[in-house]
């Protein structure tokens, strides 16, 4: 059980798929708008990445090493499709609200990343608690951003409003430039913490 | 990992692979494909109800042919008389036509309006299906040019950051009022 907590702590913390291994920008640039579409937006992504790690570790030794990439970008993109599906037919109002963004999670690196760097080299055990923990991680950091902007680009999170009714929205924090400036300040922050610590 | 360089071994394999991912979408789709059937039937009744005035209506769908176009319109009744109608509006937005269903009350005016069908930016093109944006239309009718958002001159408050889509709205808002005035017309 100690391997499986570790993966889980490398996922959010030691190797966060966004704060320290930068991958998977582009669903982070585009749905950390509001709280409630980062956390829809991360559990789809944790769950594509559980089940193509579990599939891709399962047939590793089977598949040839010149298609490995190709056989992943197939696997992957099944699992989004999948989820799209079920998203679609059983949660209307996050389908609603996610619609768009749900096939971009096909071309997520973070989850091409783990099976090259993980789910191809590991057992299937552990390549599903590395795709929890890193899922987790994923969910964490799009949370964190989500609600940075939010509060501060609308004034409120999760819908309900926090700031007073007297709060100016700093707009530009919903636009596309106030995602790169909430990242960098957050890295910033990880980034003087674990000099600290050291 | 197996490190093979036979041609035919690698297309075999992704062939396969192909296969089996295929076998298993078509599974889902077809497992899924009532219930999305369902929940987008569902979504768009209670949009219905949400934009007609009242609240024990029954509602019945017509599709009605105007300038050679089908257009879906729901009218709903109370007590045998009638409450208002509904009719669906596309407009193009900031990603592609968004779809609105938008309610009149017997005397034309906006009763309520609903967001159906859109991808618009979640956070801001895609709060053009809050209350807060979309009751602005209600009690109003169309003015002779189309509603028109604080910018270019009009009367509706555009959702910040999301001009395009408030846009779309008005756009949407005033063609279904248009073309209840024609149903109306023909009747």
């Amino acid at each position: 059980m100690k391997k499986e907590l570790a993966h889980i702590k490398r996922g959010i913390f030691d190797e966060n798929p966004v704060f320290r291994l930068v991958l998977g920008m582009c669903p982070m640039l585009a749905v950390t708008t509001e709280a409630k579409n980062a956390i829809g937006m991360g559990l789809a992504t944790m769950v594509v990445l559980i089940g193509s790690n579990c599939v891709i570790s399962l047939f590793r030794s089977l598949i040839p090493d010149r298609v490995r990439i190709p056989v992943f970008i197939v696997v992957i993109a099944s699992f989004v499709t999948i989820v799209e599906l079920l998203l679609h037919a059983y949660f209307q109002a996050i389908y609603a609200s996610l619609g768009l963004f749900i096939p971009l999670i096909v071309v997520n690196c973070l989850i091409l990343g783990r099976a090259e760097i993980f789910a191809s080299q590991n057992t299937i055990w552990q390549s599903l608690w590395d795709g929890f923990g890193m899922g987790l991680g994923f969910t964490f950091a799009l949370l964190v951003l989500g609600s940075i902007r939010e509060v501060l680009g609308a004034g409120t999170i999760f819908g309900v409003s926090v700031m007073g009714a007297h709060y100016e929205p700093f707009l530009l924090f919903v636009l596309p430039p106030g995602a790169f400036i909430a990242l960098g300040l957050v890295l910033g922050l990880m980034n003087m913490l674990q000099n600290k610590k050291a | 990992m197996k490190n093979t360089k036979n041609i035919f071994t690698l297309i075999l394999v992704l062939g396969f692979v192909g296969f089996i991912s295929g076998a298993c979408l078509s599974f889902t789709y077809a497992m899924t494909k009532e219930a999305i059937a369902e929940s987008e039937e569902a979504a768009r009744m209670e949009a219905v109800y949400a934009v007609l005035p009242g609240d024990e209506i029954t509602i019945t769908e017509e599709t009605i042919m105007i300038e050679g176009i089908d257009h879906s319109v729901f009218f709903g009744y109370s007590n045998g008389e009638s409450i208002g109608m509904a009719v669906e509006s596309v407009a193009g937005g900031y990603g592609g036509d968004v779809t609105f269903l938008v309610g009149f009350n017997p005397n034309l005016t906006i009763a309520g309006m609903a967001l159906l069908k859109h991808a618009e930016t979640p956070g801001l093109g895609a709060k053009a299906g809050d209350a807060d944006f979309l009751d602005q239309f209600i009690g109003r009718t169309a003015p002779v040019n189309g509603f028109k958002v604080t910018k270019d001159g009009g009367g509706v408050d555009a959702i910040t950051a999301a001009t395009i889509t408030s846009r779309t709205a008005c756009v949407a808002a005033t063609k279904a009022a248009r073309l209840i005035q024609q149903i109306k017309g023909d009747q």
